[in-house]
């Protein structure tokens, strides 16, 4: 069942990153055509309320913004609002991008994947926002063909007519994960990140640290998401605090203040914590681990 | 101070022990072991070395088994030589027990089969030794492995020879090169070793051996430098916005990887050579994911696992000496035709 592991959101926005970030192994068409990653989670805190683009690419040669919106489900009617009205000047004047404001073209974009396309559509049906949409299939990234919505930049448009495609797997480093994700991987995510901060000499931390820590961009997800992603990191920390393993031992300080008291770097500690977050896998969750792992306990 | 050490005759008996690998292992000549620290000598005195000043405080005394002294030299402190005359066997042993004792947060100069070919380039070959076993073949039975070692000039070619065979294509990784090396002040036979020791086997002038010792240090530390500076990702939060500078790095296979959960399982143990720790995870059929620690300096460590590829995450901060060890440590017990790239799949580090 790995083939599920990751969310088509997930890959998703890894692909954005990947698309405009350089790599040893990946081509980079956008930077081909003069368009580098500017920002990720770019704030825009407007009189109307706020927007939050998930990854802004810029392009010198044609002075032009680009603010992709990843969807997961169907547009939200005053954010899609906010988007509409957004000016070059709402962005020059507040300093966030080091475009020139003279003649700066801002584009919106909406992208998502081929399961929720067709929820994309409808809602440009009703709302006719014009942005162009990308549709991300797991491999490829290209413009919708529905609509007929096009990008200012004749190049971009050019780029995604065709098509972008991805030739091997993903790099999920930079998001490894978001609510929709196998709740098994994001538990091995945290457990990793407990293992490295025993490493580092940290052996007192906070939930929030650890979270931050695991998830690089915690603080640009969606408070929904930021919540689902505190509550499982809560289920392992729980779970890990249950366990009376030789050469292991967590103890929960405060209310979400932990310390590490004991931890090896051996291969029982592997095994151990692998299949602690398989138990996440499922649905019985929290039984005993020891008895599920045939692992012996310190104490009789 | 320490008596100097009797020189012991080299017991003239025929057969296998008297071959020139014995006779260097019981060799009193100077020998140079290049050494990558991340700590200082506060640690290695924290863990109970016996260390001696000298007048000058880049040069330090380090006393060994009660027997014989290693001299070391930091005037760079992060990439130290540590030089000895006294037997080869026990100077290594000393070196090889000093690093793998992880709290002293130390690792080797990890010279990859194409830098001792380089090293050797322009310059008059003597021989080469070769070494390989697959470390990660699931059949316990039969490993592959090779392993010569060929005194005489013409490496080069033999080297290209060798390759041609297409069974052991993948096994023809140095370990370690002999060559004259030649300065205006002399010359010096010298091996150097993957793992960067330099022995002066033979010559007329100390100062060739030092002024080899020096450009090997210089080009590994530009190598580490490469690495740090390009290859390692930075996360740049503000209020508004939150932008990544760096990227990771490639080790590149010339054949597909068989079986990617065995390879994650040898390399994540924690043991030597490799000396990580981690979890891994298969994400798909074709990608692994491993997120560990690096044991030399503790530091956070991330790879994926592709049949063809291993992707290197380091943080920014970490240690580039684990991106040399792996790739070192994968053409010996891998494929011996892989290699590390860089942004477009610029060689960093070549394959053969």
């Amino acid at each position: 069942m790995t083939e599920q592991i990751l969310s088509q959101h997930t890959k998703l926005i890894n692909a954005l990153i990947t698309l405009g970030h350089r790599t040893p192994d990946f081509k980079h068409p956008l930077e081909d055509i003069g368009y580098t990653i500017d920002f990720i989670g770019l704030r825009i805190v407007l009189q109307t309320g706020e927007l939050r683009s998930d990854i802004s690419f810029k392009s010198h040669k044609e002075n032009t913004l680009v603010l992709m919106e990843a969807k997961s489900g169907g547009i939200e009617v005053k954010q899609a609002e906010r988007y509409r009205t957004l000016s070059p000047n709402d962005i020059s004047i507040r300093g966030l991008t080091s475009l020139p404001a003279d003649n700066l073209k801002v584009q919106v974009c909406y992208v998502c994947t081929s399961g929720n396309h067709e929820k994309l559509l409808e809602n440009e049906e009703k709302y006719h926002l014009g942005f162009p949409i990308l549709v991300f299939n797991g491999t490829s990234l290209r413009k919708s063909r529905e609509i007929k919505n096009v990008f200012v930049s004749e190049q971009l448009e050019e780029l995604f007519d065709i098509g972008v495609t991805f030739d091997k797997e993903l790099s999920n480093y930079y998001y490894p994960f978001g609510e929709g994700d196998n709740k098994a991987w994001i538990a091995f995510c945290i457990l990793c990140t407990m293992a490295q901060f025993y490493g580092s000499g940290k052996k007192i931390f906070y939930e929030i640290e650890l979270v931050r820590e695991t998830h690089p961009l915690f603080e640009y997800i969606s408070s929904d998401e930021k919540k689902s992603i505190r509550r499982t990191t809560r289920d392992v920390l729980d779970q890990l605090n249950k366990q009376d393993m030789v050469n292991f031992k967590i103890k929960r300080l405060e209310d979400q203040k932990w310390e590490i008291i004991d931890f090896r770097y051996t291969k029982s500690m592997q095994r151990f914590l692998m299949s602690v977050a398989s138990i996440f896998e499922t649905r019985a969750g929290y039984a005993d681990i020891r008895d599920l792992l045939g692992i012996q306990s310190q104490t009789p | 101070m320490l008596p100097e050490p009797e020189i012991e005759e080299i017991p003239k008996v025929s057969g296998f022990v008297n071959e020139p690998q014995e006779r260097e292992r019981r060799s009193l000549k100077p020998k140079t072991y290049l050494v990558e620290s991340n700590a200082g000598l506060d640690k290695l005195l924290q863990n109970g070395y016996s260390i001696r000043s000298s007048e000058d405080r880049t040069l330090t005394n380090i006393l060994c088994s009660n027997q014989f002294y290693l001299y070391l030299d930091t005037l760079d402190s992060r990439y130290w030589k540590i030089h000895s005359i006294y037997y080869a066997d026990q100077s290594d042993d000393a070196i090889d027990s000093m690093v793998a004792h992880n709290p002293n947060q130390l690792d080797y100069f990890w010279l990859s089969s194409s830098s001792l070919e380089q090293l050797g380039k322009d310059k008059r070959g003597t021989g080469f030794g070769l070494s390989f076993s697959d470390y990660f073949s699931t059949n316990k039975d039969d490993k592959p492995s090779l392993s010569m070692r060929l005194w005489g000039g013409n490496t080069s070619r033999i080297l290209e020879g060798l390759r041609t065979i297409p069974e052991i294509r993948g096994q023809i990784s140095l370990t370690n090169i002999s060559i004259d090396y030649l300065t205006d002040d002399g010359h010096s036979n010298e091996n150097i070793y993957q793992n960067g020791k330099l022995t002066a086997r033979s010559g007329d002038s100390i100062d060739s051996h030092l002024n080899l010792i020096e450009n090997v240090h210089v080009d590994y530390k530009n190598l580490i430098t490469v690495i740090e500076d390009g290859y390692e990702i930075e996360y740049n939060f503000k209020e508004f916005y939150c932008s990544i500078k760096g990227t990771y790095s490639v080790i590149d296979f010339e054949s597909d990887l068989d079986n990617l959960e065995q390879f994650a399982e040898s390399l994540t143990s924690g043991n030597e050579p490799f000396r990580i720790w981690g979890l891994w995870k298969a994400i798909s059929k074709n990608h692994i994911k491993i997120k560990g620690v690096d044991l030399h300096t503790n530091s956070p460590l991330e790879l994926e696992i592709l049949p063809r590829e291993i992707r290197v995450f380091l943080k920014k901060g970490s240690c580039g000496n684990i991106v040399t060890r792996l790739i070192t440590n994968i053409q010996t017990r891998f494929h011996s035709g892989s290699g590390l790239l860089g942004i477009d799949r610029a060689d960093i580090i070549t394959a053969h």
